[in-house]
């Protein structure tokens, strides 16, 4: 019987089959046939087969089921050592004998070691007493209880103030007073836990301080506006009477005349402004006094 | 050790497929060169002489244990020490030792009894001539390391 050598061995998957390492000598010894041309219809099948079936043998012998519970048996080890910093010790090499031996069940140390020690210290101890000695390790309740204010009274004015604030009720001096407070009494608020409440009083703070920044500016804008109205009336069509216009005249202002370039329109303007006043204040001799000399300084 | 006369064998195969045999023996002296000469020849003259067809020859320069030895006690030539070689990408060589001696086998650990102590020190002679340039496998590439040797049942 003659074979071809099968077209997919290159793209075939491998199996695992377990041998039992008496019959190893057997089976491998049977695949010798293959190895043969007569088992082969071409030069090129009996290259293919050889070199395959070489390989298969070679694999059969380099890697016993022992080999693999070792590797397994010195990953655990690996990883016992790293997290829970067991020592092993090699006692005999032939045959190996490596101590302590691996438990069915893990059995963590005391006082925990490796990694699992290392996070184990990390909390730190809380209430202990002379010399570090008892405390218990800080838990996530206690860190909860430290963000608390400690004394209620404290909670309550804190409270109060915050809800006056909130409410547009208050003023920038009790909010001044409010994060002042907060931040003089840090010392006493940290031993009691008050940081929650001091960023609680921060963002108050900030958002009142907001509020009284926004009329600041509207007050401001009001302002500006009675500026703007004043030079030129605060449209965006420029009414016929505002201070430009008087200093101008009618002559609007043009690429190669200023608004006040005009000798003679200014000086109009200011005899009629001088007229005007003069005729305002008719019954008051030192006012009169004084636009006539302005009136004789500038017409 | 006697050296046997060369001998010239050829195969020729016929219609059942079936092989038949033709031997000849070299006068003393003939060297391979010509030994293969003479069988080109040969194997024209055959083609008139036979309705099989030349499929197969062989030139074998045999030598002999005179008078034939006695084995060691206990030896199994079915026991046979198989040594495979990597010999290029992927080539391999498969070489056997029928009557493995028990002393080369490794005794104790993993592969005990069956894989062979290449550190043994006649194993270990073996593995160095082996690689040593001079041998290939079929295919003519060259023996260049040992990947594993243990002992098969080969008939």
């Amino acid at each position: 019987m003659r074979y071809d050598f099968p077209t997919d061995y290159e793209t075939a998957p491998c199996y695992l089959v377990p041998i039992n390492g008496a019959l190893i000598p057997l089976v491998a010894g049977a695949l010798k046939p293959f190895e043969e041309r007569r088992s082969w219809n071409s030069d090129e099948d009996h290259e293919k087969a050889y070199n395959a079936f070489a390989a298969l043998e070679a694999q059969m012998a380099a890697c016993t089921m022992e080999t693999f519970l070792q590797s397994n048996d010195r990953l655990y080890r690996l990883l016992d050592t790293a997290f829970n910093g067991r020592q092993y010790t090699v006692e005999t090499t032939d045959p190996l004998v490596i101590t302590p031996a691996i438990p069915d069940v893990p059995e963590p140390l005391d006082p925990p070691a490796g990694l699992v020690g290392m996070v184990d210290q990390l909390p730190g101890i809380l209430d202990a007493g002379w010399f570090g000695i008892g405390g218990h390790k800080a838990t996530l309740a206690d860190i909860v209880n430290a963000l608390r204010v400690g004394k209620t009274s404290t909670a309550e004015s804190l409270l109060g103030q915050l809800n006056d604030i909130l409410s547009a009720g208050g003023n920038i001096a009790q909010i001044g007073d409010l994060v002042s407070e907060l931040f003089t009494g840090s010392v006493t608020a940290l031993e009691e836990g008050g940081m929650l409440v001091l960023l609680a009083g921060g963002i108050a703070g900030n958002i009142a301080a907001t509020g009284a920044l926004s009329t600041q500016l509207a007050a401001l804008e009001l302002q500006l506006s009675r500026v703007v109205n004043t030079l030129d009336g605060g449209n965006l069509i420029p009414p016929t009477d505002n201070i430009l216009t008087a200093l101008r005249g009618t002559v609007a202002a043009g690429a190669d005349r200023n608004v006040i370039d005009s000798e003679t329109t200014v000086s109009d303007n200011i005899q009629t402004l001088i007229d005007n006043l003069s005729n305002e204040h008719a019954d008051n001799a030192d006012i009169l006094a004084k636009l006539e000399e302005i009136r004789t300084l500038l017409v | 050790m006697i050296s046997q006369r060369a001998q010239l064998t050829f195969s020729l195969v016929d219609a059942s497929d079936s092989i038949g045999n033709m031997s000849l023996w070299l006068a003393d002296g003939v060297d391979l060169d010509t030994a293969a000469a003479a069988a080109a020849t040969f194997r024209g003259l055959m083609a008139g002489c036979s309705d099989a067809v030349f499929t197969r020859q062989a030139v074998v320069y045999g030598a002999v244990e005179a008078p034939r030895p006695t084995a060691n006690p206990g030896a199994d030539g079915t026991r046979t020490g198989v040594f495979i070689f990597s010999a290029g990408d992927d080539q391999f060589g498969i070489i056997e030792v029928p009557g493995i001696i028990e002393a080369a086998l490794v005794a104790s650990g993993a592969g005990a009894g069956l894989l062979i102590d290449q550190a043994h020190p006649a194993i270990a002679a073996l593995i160095e001539q082996l690689v040593s340039g001079l041998w290939c496998n079929p295919f003519g590439h060259t023996l260049a390391a040992v990947d594993t040797a243990y002992l098969q049942i080969r008939r």
